[in-house]
């Protein structure tokens, strides 16, 4: 007994400090060989890239912590921001609505879409990998319909300098990016909702046994999840100044690589909300180191790859 | 037992939406022909075909060939309908459709070399009289030809070509190496003919991206040894992972880095965006190929310094057009390049205006 305690914490350590651990060897390796990776500017940069898969990695932690998965998030991502677009278009210089038209629009949509994939999963009982596979193809579709196959352009100048500028110090989108995190983080850590996901998680036999309401929860978890992807949606739609129905193909795969290579198991109950920021993070450091190295773009897609295998291969082993 | 009800009305309800929705997506891709009521009354009523001779396609009849435009189906296979690009392709062609009183069909493939085989089976079956295909695929959609000859049906490739060996009667299209070498002539001068430059590339391996490529390299080669491209990546047609590359690029080599050729507009646009984010707008040119609608300001303000427009609508005009000369017997060239113009600050009014 004791020994498996100990097997435990072993296994424990090496997922919370294995992925640390790579993320410095990636920082140390990316710095030795360029001199442009090291730099605050460079850094920065890394985090705005990194700011739209955190969020999304953030909501999909959630969902991923109650054994299921979310590969609607890319897609939802992009009808957020179509949406989004629409409502924040200016008219002669003047927005056509106020700020917060667009805004709330945008994460409403998100978090409908969320609650439709919460619906089916928890109260009709679909497996979450078959609701959110229908889901991603649903809002890829919808978005496409309501921008009649093109970019929604034309959004008010306000937005894209929100995106683009950074009057406290850090870029604006970071900044939310930050708040979200600590948000859901505490949320996750600290409350009785976040002990309950875990608890589904791990088991939902014995969570529901014990009295938790488990499918009002899942509900509450893809929901929030989706609000907070629609969120991003529109952060990504001020970057790029466009509400674009293309945008995010292989977002959702982003941000699940993210919280799988932050330690969260994809089985659920296991993992934590640092880990997936870490996750995304090395997935962050790894685009930009690449392209800092001037490996070509074949090359870093074979290596994101492995590293996705190699962080799901640890994952299995832990298990064991 | 209400799990097994619920999952057979949720089968139940997905099957009549995807029923519903491919029943009426039929009429849907027809309504355009649909539009000009015009033109197919006298279609319906053949013998009465001689009365309204006084419409002014009508008219024209007599003049020199005896083709009954108004009895006449084309039928147009679309590679999608989800681009700006595309879209334009089939507005050319309806244009031209419409000027000569043809009835027009589009399918839309959807991107699946497949279903526009199938959908092509489909018109060969209604009787079209010539056929428009925006191929798919080079090498996939090739029965389509195929089938068309056959059936003895002409068959006119536009916007996108087939490969060798086969051959529709004419092929439609913009010269994508052609582009790729006028951006980058366009580039190199904007930086004063030396410096170090970048290219963001299509997704991988579709000839538009290859041949931009190729065109590039060509010119870079041959007419300006001083000019550098020490940064080359993917970006997949997309303006958000332009955008990261840029960024990137930016803290690598700062404003060592002249110039960007971006092989569509949507990357342009996502680069310019990170430079303007840099304040480099000016110090980092960018030229693209396109120049679409959204592009419009990023040219007028020289983030964006040339553009290459091509012309989308031409294609699909002048894909019926020889379509209607074969059926006239005429000869048609069997490659055709729709102009290319380069769109900067001085003409992007005039363009876009007109």
């Amino acid at each position: 007994m004791e020994e498996l305690t100990k097997k435990n914490m072993a296994g424990d350590i090496f997922r919370k400090f294995g992925i640390v651990i790579a993320l410095a060897i990636l920082f140390i390796v990316f710095s030795a060989i360029t001199n442009a990776f090291f730099t605050p500017a460079n850094l920065l940069t890394i985090l705005v890239q990194t700011s739209i898969n955190i969020l999304l990695a953030i909501a999909t932690t959630f969902i991923v912590l109650t054994g299921g998965i979310d590969l609607s998030s890319g897609s939802v991502l992009a009808i957020a921001g179509v949406v989004f677009a629409m409502f924040a278009k200016e008219v002669d210089g003047v927005p056509e609505y106020p700020v917060v038209v667009p805004v709330v629009m945008g994460i409403l949509v998100g978090l409908l879409f969320g609650l439709f994939n919460g619906v089916i999963v928890a109260k009709a009982k679909v497996a979450p990998f078959i609701v959110t596979l229908g889901t991603m193809t649903i809002a890829r579709g919808a978005a496409l319909l309501l921008a009649d196959g093109r970019p929604v352009s034309g959004m008010a100048q306000g937005f894209k300098d929100f995106a683009g500028k950074s009057p406290l110090g850090l870029p604006n989108i970071v900044i939310v990016m930050i708040i979200m995190a600590v948000i859901f983080t505490f949320i996750l850590t600290k409350t009785k909702f976040g002990r309950y996901v875990y608890a589904i998680g791990g088991n939902e036999e014995a969570a529901r046994a014990s009295g938790i309401a488990t499918s009002n929860i899942k509900l509450v978890v893809y929901t929030m999840a989706g609000a907070i992807i629609g969120l991003a949606g529109v952060l990504q739609a001020c970057r790029i100044n466009v509400g674009q129905p293309n945008v995010g193909q292989g977002y959702e795969m982003n941000a699940i690589s993210a919280v799988v290579i932050g330690g969260t198991s994809l089985s659920g109950g296991v993992g934590s909300m640092w880990g997936t920021l870490i996750g995304a993070f090395i997935i962050g450091i790894l685009n930009n180191g690449l392209d800092m190295l001037g490996v070509s773009s074949y090359w870093q897609q074979v290596v994101s790859g492995a590293i996705i295998i190699g962080a799901v291969m640890m994952d299995r082993t832990n298990k064991k | 037992m209400k799990k097994v009800l619920l999952v057979a009305l949720v089968v139940v309800l997905a099957v009549a939406m995807f029923a519903g929705c491919s029943s009426t997506k039929e009429p849907a891709a027809e309504s355009p022909a649909a539009e000009e009521p015009a033109a197919e009354e006298p279609a319906a009523e053949e013998p009465a075909a001689e009365e309204p001779a006084a419409e002014e396609p009508a008219a024209e009849e007599p003049a020199g060939d005896d083709l009954d435009y108004a009895s006449m189906n084309f039928g147009y296979l679309i590679q999608t309908q989800v681009t700006e690009y595309m879209l334009s392709v089939a507005e050319g062609a309806q244009d031209a459709c419409d000027e000569l009183g043809i009835k027009l069909t589009t399918n839309d493939a959807d991107g699946d070399p497949a279903l526009q085989i199938s959908q092509c089976e489909s018109m060969i079956a209604s009787g079209m009289d010539a056929i428009l295909v925006s191929a798919v695929d080079a090498d996939a959609c090739a029965p389509i030809v195929e089938k068309c000859a056959e059936a003895n049906i002409p068959c006119i490739a536009v916007t996108n070509l087939f490969n060798p060996p086969v051959e529709p009667l004419a092929s439609i299209l913009s010269d994508d190496t052609e582009a790729g070498r006028i951006a980058t002539r366009e580039l190199c001068e904007a930086i004063g003919g030396e410096g170090k430059i970048g290219t963001i590339r299509g997704l991988a391996g579709q000839s538009s991206e290859v041949f931009r490529g190729d065109g590039m390299n060509e010119v870079l080669e041959n007419e300006y040894p001083d000019v550098e491209l020490v940064a080359d990546d993917i970006g997949n047609w997309a303006r958000d992972e332009a955008m990261e590359i840029t960024e990137n690029w930016i803290q690598k080599y700062g404003e060592e880095l002249k110039g960007i050729f971006c092989q569509n507009d949507e990357m342009g646009i996502g680069a310019a965006n990170a430079i303007e984010n840099a304040g480099l707008t000016g110090k980092i040119q960018v030229t693209a190929v396109d120049a679409v609608a959204d592009a419009q300001s990023y040219i007028e303000s020289g983030a964006i310094y040339a553009d290459v427009a091509q012309d989308p609508h031409a294609q699909g005009y002048e894909g019926v057009m020889a379509a209607v000369a074969v059926l006239k017997g005429e000869t048609v060239e069997k490659l055709v390049y729709t102009p290319l113009n380069v769109i900067n600050k001085d003409n992007a009014a005039e363009y876009y205006g007109g």
